[in-house]
């Protein structure tokens, strides 16, 4: 159980994700579509509210650093105003209704006497089942921060 | 944007809406996280710690996915469905933005019911990167 503190620690301390200004808007504008989507349930009205937010964003295109730095955390600060009680997800997320409803077995529990068969696929999946790979960074070994209020895993 | 997107995408939408809304909310241990917003958080092990483990084989066709792709990339408004192949990219080739491809991105994920994290949506910047990473993901419809 001391593990698990001390990974949950380790999750916290991580350093923040260095972006570059053009990548905090697009993931501003990603998150913003979202909870706009989670909002607003008839496609045709979220089709002009997104028509509007992406026109505000275009708005401001091509403004230099500073005003972009005081931009971002004002976007930051009306989406959090924004926050849905409920948003999203799909549902084999955090959150869904499937989340891991039919958790694979471990190996341990499918040949309890250890002997596996030599030609069996062998995958670790993230919590999003997603398959790890080691080249793109993201593998769930060890703890992961499921957090379920916000409906994410980082 | 999309404006002749189905009518099927919102009533799944809705259908899968009610499931999530019966979800339980795990009270749990606060903790700050690296953001500045403190948030609820809850530490779940997987089974996958050091094992490797099964997984059925349930990811979709490439060739399923590619069509199914460029339909999605040839119904978007910025975009000259001629111009579309199986490896244009989207800022080079078919002349769209970042936040055209953030579009771009979340109506792959619309389209396939799947929900891509944000490091591997900044990286996806053509066709074949989109087929690759939806053809590898094994909750794609």
């Amino acid at each position: 159980m001391n593990a698990a503190f001390r990974e949950a620690a380790a999750q916290a301390r991580q350093k923040p994700v260095l972006l570059t200004q053009n990548q905090e808007a697009a993931r501003l504008y990603r998150k913003a579509l979202k909870t706009l989507s989670s909002w607003v349930v008839d496609r045709n009205i979220f089709i002009e509210e997104a028509t509007e937010l992406r026109a505000r964003f275009d708005k401001n295109r091509g403004c230099d650093a500073a005003k972009a730095v005081r931009l971002l955390r004002e976007g930051k600060a009306e989406l959090f105003e924004y926050t849905h009680p409920d948003p999203y997800c799909v549902p084999y997320m955090p959150g869904g209704s499937l989340f891991m409803r039919n958790p694979p077995p471990p190996l341990e529990i499918c040949f309890p006497d250890g002997n596996y068969p030599h030609d069996a696929p062998r995958y670790t999946l993230n919590p999003d089942m997603t398959v790890c790979k080691t080249e793109t960074g993201k593998s769930a070994v060890g703890g992961v921060l499921v957090d379920f209020g916000k409906k994410n895993m980082e | 944007m999309f404006p002749s997107s189905a009518a099927r995408t919102a009533a799944s939408r809705l259908a899968t809406r009610v499931l999530v809304s019966s979800s339980s909310r795990a009270p749990s241990v606060a903790a700050a996280s690296v953001a500045q917003q403190p948030s609820l958080m809850a530490v779940r092990y997987f089974a996958s710690v050091s094992a490797n483990e099964y997984v059925m084989s349930t990811f979709l066709p490439p060739a399923e996915v590619q069509e199914r792709i460029l339909t999605v990339v040839k119904n978007f408004d910025k975009v000259d469905p001629t111009k579309v192949t199986a490896t244009s990219k989207f800022s080079e080739d078919l002349g769209l933005d970042s936040l055209d491809a953030v579009e771009m991105v979340m109506a792959i994920e619309d389209e396939f019911a799947i929900e891509i994290p944000d490091a591997e949506a900044d990286r996806i910047a053509s066709v074949s990167d989109a087929v690759e990473y939806v053809a590898g993901h094994p909750m794609a419809k």
